[in-house]
C-alpha cells in the first residue's frame, strides 16, 4: 500500500500535543506503518529544508496557535503544500490557553517580560523581535500584535480540539490517515469531538432548574461528585462546550474549563456562556434581589474574561484589543 | 462527527436565486417623506441585485397604497415584499394580509421601519436617506431567508374561569353566561359581592350599593351558565389559551347551602364572638354566620378558626337538631379539590386598603375615632353597626365635627407613591352624606389637590363644597393623635402656608388601595405580569388594556389598578368581550414565529426553562420543547440556550448575521 506523506509543524506550543501522540502507545506503530514522516521536528530527524523541498504531502498536521510572523509562515507553507489540513489541539483550533494574551496589546506584554519585571536586567529596555542579531545571523521572528487560530489564515480540513487532544482522538486522527491509504477521503470540515455539548455525555445529575445563588470556586468547600457543577454555584462550561473529551475533568470532580471548544451551533463561547450563567443567577428571584444585590453576586466571579475564554478567546468576536490585525 | 466549522458566517451576499423582491417605499404624509428622500431611497434600491420592482407612495396603508403592492406581485411575479414605513407592530398585520390576498405567503412580507427608526429620530436629510435604505437592504436580507409558515392550530375548551367575585367577577361572568358560555366563577370569600356590597350610597348618583348589586349576585346565583365556587381559590394553572387546565381548592363551608333556611336559630346558640369582616370590625358576629342578609349564595357558614365545634365535644351547639331543623350543620365537611378546563381566565381579584398600621402617624391603629373610609361606609351603612347613622366607636356619640384626610398614604413616597384614584370622590360623598344625616356638623377634608376625574364628578365635588359646607383645606396632613376625646390633627395649610392644628370628633383616612392579598402568588401561578406596585399589568395600557401578555388571560376591576364602579363595570364588559372573541372560535391559531429546539443539540441544562416568561418550554426525555401555542417568540430562550440549540422561525441567527453585515457593512 501507499505511504501517505504526513508533516507536522508548529505554531505557538507547549509540546502537550506531541505528548499526546505518545501516548497514543502502540498505535504509533500503525502510523509509522501507514506513512513516510516528511517533517515532525519532535519525532524525527530532519531540517525544515527538507519540507520546504517536498512539493507534496498528504496530510498536513499544524500544533498550537500563530503568534510570530515566523508561525505565519510555518502554516501557509504547510497549507500549501498539504491535501488535508489538520489543526491539531485547542491552540489551532481556537488559540487556546495563549490567546488569552490578547487581552494586552503585545507590547505591552513584552515590556512586561522583559522589561518591567523585577528579575530583569535590561537597562537599554531593548525588546526581541525588532532589531536582527548580526553577529548570531539569526533574526528572530517578529511578535504579531495577536494571537490568533489558524483558521483566521487558511482553510483547515480537520479539526482536533482538546489541550491536549484525548488519545481517543489521536486514534482517529491515525485511522484516518490509514483510510487515506485506501483514499477514503473524510469530509470537509470533520471534527474529531461531538457535535453536543459536554453535558450530554456527564453523568451528575441536573437540577429541575437551574438556579446559582452564589459563585464558589473550587477550592471553598466540598464539591458534590454527583451533582451538577453549576448547581454548586462552581463555574462549570459544560453546556457550551463540546463533548468528545471522554468527561476526564468532570470525573476527576474538577468543572469543565471548555478546552474542547464552542459547540457547533455556538459562535462565541465566552458570552454564550455569559448570558447563559446571567439567566442562572437567581432565576426567577431577579426581582427581589435587586440591581445591586445581583451586582455583588456577579462581583464574585473572579476573572470572567480569563474563566469563560480561557481556550477561545483568540477566536471569540471580542478577540482583540485592538482591531488593528496586522502591523504593532 | 459532520459539523459545521466554528465559524461559519455567512457569505451570504450575492447568492439570491430565484428570489423576486418588491419594495414599497411610504411618505407617510411628511412624516418620513420630510426627512427621508423618498425617491432616492427607490432608486438606490431598484438597484439590489434581488430587487425587481420598487416604488413609492403617499400612504401605503390606504387602499390604493395596498392596490399597488396587490398588482405588483401578480404582475411583477414577486417572490417577497418589503414595505418601508411605519413600525411592523402598527401595520404588519395590514400588510401580511395584503400579500396573502395575492397569493403569497404572510410570512414573505417584512416592514423596514423607516418612521420611528429613521425619519423621526433624524433631521439631515443625506444621512436619513441612506440609513433608510440601508434598513430596508436589511430586511430584504431577512425576508429572502423567511420560510413560508402556516399558522399553528389548536382546538379550545369552550369555558370561562372568572377569579374573584367583586362587582368586576360578576359583570364580566354574566355577560359570558348570557351569551351562551359555560363560567366558573371563583370567589374566596363565603360571599359574592366585593367591596362594593359594603359600600353605602355610590357616587355620582348616590344610589344604593346594595340595591344595584344584589340583584346581579342574585342572577349569578340562578344563572344556569354559571357555576359558583365560594370559599374557593385557584391553586394551580397549567396549559395555554383556549386549553388552561385549573385546579380549584374548594374550602369547607360547613354548613350546606341547600338545606340552609336561613332561620337564624345558630347564631343564637352559638357562645364564640368575632370582630365581622363585613363591618370592618365595627361589629361582632358568631362563629356561624351570614355575612349579610342578601350573601349569595344565600346561606350561613362556619369560620373554623373561630368555632369550637370543630371538635363536637367541646360545643357542637348550633348542630343540634332543635337549632339546625334542616340538619344543615355538617363539622365534618371537607376541602375539596375541582379540576376544570376552560379556555379563557378573567381575573377580577379587586383590591384592599392599606394597613393602617403602617402608617402609625396617623393613629388609626391606636385610636378608637381615628377610622377608615371603610369602616365609614359601615357607619353610613343602613344595615351597618349604627343603623346608618355615624357614631363614634369609642363612646357611641354622633361627631359634631369630623375630618377627612385625602391621601392617607398616597403619593407619598414612604408609602404608596401612586394616586388611589377614588379617594377624592369617596371623601366628597361621604362629606355630602354625613352633613345630610348631621346638618350642623362641621365637615374637614384635608387634601393635595383634588382629582375628581370623571362624567360628573366635578359637579359632584363642587356640590361637597358647596352644598354642604365642606371646609377643603389644602395641605399634607403630619400627625393625627387622639387625647382626652379629642382627635388632633396638625398639618400645613400649603396655601396660606403655616401650620395648622385641627381638633375634631372623629378623622377619617382614606388610605391606598392596594392589590388583593396573594395576586403576586396567583400571578406566578399564571405567568402573568403584576407592576411594580403589585396591580395587575396589562399588555399595553392604551392597545390592550384588559389583556395580560399572556394570550387568553384578561383582567377587570381593581386588581388592574385602583378604580371607582363605573370603570371597573366597563371594563368587566371589556374582558368579557375579548375572552368571547376566542369562546366564539372553533380553534385557536397562534403565530408560527416562535421557538423551536433542536434535540440533537439540546444538552438538557434546562437554563431555557427558567427563562421563558411564558411557561412555554418543558423537558421531554430530558431534552427541551416548545409548545407553539404558549411561545410568544420573544427569543429570551435563544440567547440564553448556552448549546445553540434554540432557534427562533424566521429570526435564525443566520438572518441576524446578514441583516446586520447590510445595515452595517462598508461603514
Ligand atoms: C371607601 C370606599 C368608597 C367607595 N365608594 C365608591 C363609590 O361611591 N362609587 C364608586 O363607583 N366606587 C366606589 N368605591 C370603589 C369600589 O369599591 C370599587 O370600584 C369596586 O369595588 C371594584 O370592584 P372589583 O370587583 O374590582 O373589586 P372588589 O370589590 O375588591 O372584589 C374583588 C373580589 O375578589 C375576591 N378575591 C380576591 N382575591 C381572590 C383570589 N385570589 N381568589 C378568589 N377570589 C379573590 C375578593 O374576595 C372580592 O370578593 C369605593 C371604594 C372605597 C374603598
Ligand atoms: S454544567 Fe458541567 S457539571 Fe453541569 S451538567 Fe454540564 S458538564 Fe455536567
Ligand atoms: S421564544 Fe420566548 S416565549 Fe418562546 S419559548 Fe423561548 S423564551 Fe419562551
Ligand atoms: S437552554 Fe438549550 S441546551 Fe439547555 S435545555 Fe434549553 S434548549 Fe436544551
Amino acid at each position: 500500500m501507499r505511504k501517505i506523506k504526513l508533516a507536522v509543524d508548529y505554531g505557538s506550543i507547549c509540546g502537550g500535543c506531541d505528548v499526546a501522540f505518545i501516548d497514543a502507545g502502540e498505535k504509533l506503530i500503525e502510523l509509522a506503518n501507514a506513512a513516510e514522516i516528511v517533517f515532525w521536528p519532535a519525532v524525527v530527524d530532519g531540517k525544515e529544508e527538507d519540507l520546504r523541498k517536498t512539493r507534496e504531502i498528504d496530510i498536513g498536521i499544524f500544533f498550537g496557535a500563530i503568534r510570530t510572523e515566523r508561525h505565519k509562515e510555518a502554516l501557509e507553507q504547510l497549507r500549501e503544500k498539504s491535501r488535508i489540513l489538520v489543526a491539531f489541539g485547542t491552540c489551532a483550533c481556537y488559540g487556546g490557553i495563549p490567546g488569552l494574551a490578547n487581552s494586552v496589546e503585545s507590547r505591552v506584554l513584552l515590556k512586561k517580560g522583559y522589561v518591567a519585571t523585577k528579575s530583569t536586567d535590561n537597562p537599554d529596555g531593548k525588546l526581541p523581535g525588532f532589531e536582527e542579531f548580526k553577529e548570531a545571523a539569526l533574526r528572530l521572528p517578529r511578535l504579531r500584535s495577536l494571537v490568533s487560530p489558524i483558521c483566521d489564515f487558511v482553510d483547515v480540513d480537520i479539526w482536533v480540539p482538546g489541550c491536549p487532544p484525548p488519545v481517543e482522538s489521536v486514534n482517529k486522527l491515525i485511522d484516518v490517515v490509514k483510510d487515506l491509504q485506501e483514499d477514503q477521503v473524510p469530509p470537509k470540515g470533520l471534527f474529531i469531538a461531538e457535535g453536543r455539548s459536554l453535558c450530554d455525555f456527564c453523568e451528575r445529575e441536573k437540577p429541575e432548574v437551574l438556579r446559582i445563588k452564589r459563585f464558589r470556586r473550587v477550592h471553598e468547600g466540598e464539591i458534590k461528585r454527583d451533582e451538577c457543577f453549576l448547581k454548586q454555584g462552581i463555574i462549570c462550561l459544560g453546556p457550551v462546550t463540546r463533548g468528545g473529551c471522554g468527561a476526564r475533568c468532570i470525573d476527576a470532580n474538577m468543572p469543565c474549563r471548555g478546552c474542547f471548544g464552542p459547540v457547533p451551533n455556538v459562535e462565541d463561547q465566552g458570552t454564550r456562556f455569559l448570558s447563559a450563567v446571567a439567566s442562572a443567577l437567581m432565576a426567577e428571584e431577579e426581582r427581589e434581589v435587586g440591581e445591586e444585590e445581583l451586582r455583588k453576586l456577579i462581583d464574585e466571579l473572579p476573572d470572567p474574561l480569563g474563566l469563560f475564554y480561557m481556550y477561545s478567546l483568540a477566536a471569540s468576536i471580542i478577540n482583540r484589543r485592538y482591531l488593528d490585525l496586522e502591523g504593532d | 462527527m459532520e459539523n459545521p466549522a466554528p465559524r461559519p458566517y455567512s457569505d451570504a451576499k450575492g447568492r439570491y436565486g430565484k428570489e423576486r423582491i418588491g419594495v414599497f417605499v411610504c411618505h407617510c404624509g411628511r412624516n418620513i417623506a420630510a426627512t427621508v428622500d423618498v425617491k432616492k431611497v427607490v432608486e438606490e434600491i431598484s438597484k439590489h441585485p434581488a430587487v425587481v420592482h420598487a416604488e413609492d407612495y403617499d400612504y401605503m396603508c390606504s387602499k390604493p397604497g395596498q392596490e399597488l403592492i396587490e398588482r405588483a406581485i401578480e404582475e411583477k411575479g414577486l417572490t417577497g415584499v418589503v414595505v418601508a414605513a411605519c413600525s411592523p407592530s402598527i401595520h404588519e398585520t395590514t400588510f401580511r394580509e395584503v400579500v396573502e390576498h395575492a397569493g403569497l405567503n404572510p410570512y414573505r412580507c417584512e416592514m423596514a421601519n423607516i418612521r420611528e427608526q429613521c425619519s423621526w429620530v433624524h433631521e439631515e436629510r443625506d444621512k436619513a436617506t441612506e440609513k433608510a435604505t440601508r434598513l430596508i437592504k436589511s430586511v430584504i436580507e431577512k425576508v429572502v431567508r423567511n420560510e413560508e409558515l402556516e399558522p399553528v392550530k389548536v382546538g379550545l375548551h369552550k369555558k370561562a374561569l372568572v377569579i374573584g367575585g367583586g362587582i368586576a367577577g360578576i359583570r364580566a361572568a354574566l355577560d359570558i353566561a348570557n351569551a351562551g358560555f359555560q363560567v366558573i366563577l371563583v370567589e374566596r370569600k363565603p360571599t359574592i359581592g366585593g367591596h362594593m356590597a359594603q359600600l353605602a350610597e355610590t357616587f355620582p348618583t348616590l344610589d344604593c350599593a346594595q340595591c344595584i348589586l344584589t340583584p346581579l349576585m342574585s342572577e349569578v346565583a340562578n344563572h344556569p351558565n354559571i357555576k359558583l365556587l365560594t370559599l374557593s381559590e385557584v391553586i394551580d394553572v397549567e396549559g395555554y389559551v383556549g386549553n388552561f387546565h385549573v385546579r380549584i381548592k374548594k374550602n369547607p363551608r360547613y354548613v350546606d347551602p341547600d338545606k340552609c333556611n336561613l332561620c337564624d336559630n345558630c347564631t343564637e346558640v352559638c357562645p364564640v364572638v368575632v370582630p365581622s369582616e363585613f363591618d370592618e370590625g365595627l361589629s361582632l358576629r358568631k362563629a356561624i354566620y351570614i355575612p349579610f342578609p342578601q350573601a349569595v349564595p344565600s346561606s350561613y357558614v362556619i369560620d373554623p378558626d373561630a368555632c369550637l365545634g370543630m371538635n363536637p365535644i367541646i360545643c357542637g351547639k348550633c348542630a343540634e337538631p332543635d337549632v339546625c331543623g334542616p340538619g344543615a350543620i355538617n363539622f365534618y365537611d371537607q376541602p375539596e379539590i375541582i379540576e376544570e378546563d376552560v379556555g379563557v381566565i378573567i381575573v377580577a381579584t379587586g383590591y384592599e386598603i392599606y394597613d393602617p398600621k403602617k402608617i402609625s402617624e396617623y393613629g388609626a391603629d391606636k385610636y378608637p375615632d381615628i377610622i377608615t373610609s371603610l369602616q365609614f361606609e359601615r357607619l353610613l351603612s343602613p344595615n351597618g353597626p349604627t343603623g346608618g347613622i355615624p357614631k363614634r366607636p369609642s363612646d357611641e356619640k354622633i361627631p359634631k365635627r369630623i375630618a377627612f384626610i385625602h391621601c392617607a398614604g398616597s403619593r407619598d413616597e414612604k408609602h404608596r407613591p401612586y394616586c388611589s384614584h377614588i379617594c377624592c370622590t369617596y371623601c366628597s360623598k361621604h362629606g355630602l352624606l354625613f352633613k345630610e344625616l348631621v346638618p350642623d356638623a362641621e365637615v374637614y377634608s384635608f387634601y393635595i389637590d383634588i382629582r375628581a376625574v370623571g362624567k360628573n364628578y366635578e359637579d359632584f365635588v363642587k356640590r361637597a363644597q358647596e352644598e354642604a359646607g365642606i371646609q377643603f383645606i389644602r395641605g399634607k396632613v403630619s400627625k393625627i393623635y387622639e387625647e382626652d376625646g379629642k382627635v388632633k390633627i396638625f398639618a400645613v395649610d400649603t396655601l396660606l402656608n403655616r401650620r395648622i392644628e385641627v381638633e375634631v370628633d372623629m378623622a377619617v383616612l382614606a388610605l391606598p388601595i392596594v392589590p388583593a392579598q396573594g395576586i403576586a402568588d396567583l400571578a406566578s401561578k399564571m405567568r402573568i405580569q403584576i407592576d411594580n406596585y403589585g396591580f395587575l399589568q396589562e399588555r399595553h395600557p392604551k392597545l390592550h388594556p384588559v389583556e395580560s401578555a399572556t394570550p387568553g388571560i384578561f383582567f377587570a376591576g381593581a386588581a388592574q389598578s385602583p378604580k371607582d364602579i363605573q370603570d371597573t363595570v366597563a371594563q368587566a364588559s371589556a374582558a368579557a368581550s375579548k375572552a368571547l372573541e376566542i369562546l366564539t372560535q372553533d380553534e385557536i391559531s397562534h403565530t408560527p414565529t416562535v421557538a423551536s429546539v433542536d434535540r440533537d443539540l439540546c444538552s438538557g441544562c434546562r437554563l431555557c426553562l427558567s427563562v421563558c416568561p411564558y411557561g412555554a418550554i418543558r423537558i421531554v426525555d430530558g431534552k427541551a420543547e416548545v409548545n407553539e401555542i404558549i411561545c410568544e417568540g420573544c427569543g429570551a430562550c435563544v440567547s440564553t440556550c448556552p448549546s445553540g440549540a434554540i432557534s427562533l422561525r424566521n429570526f435564525t441567527d443566520e438572518q441576524l448575521d446578514a441583516m446586520i453585515e447590510a445595515v452595517v457593512g462598508g461603514i
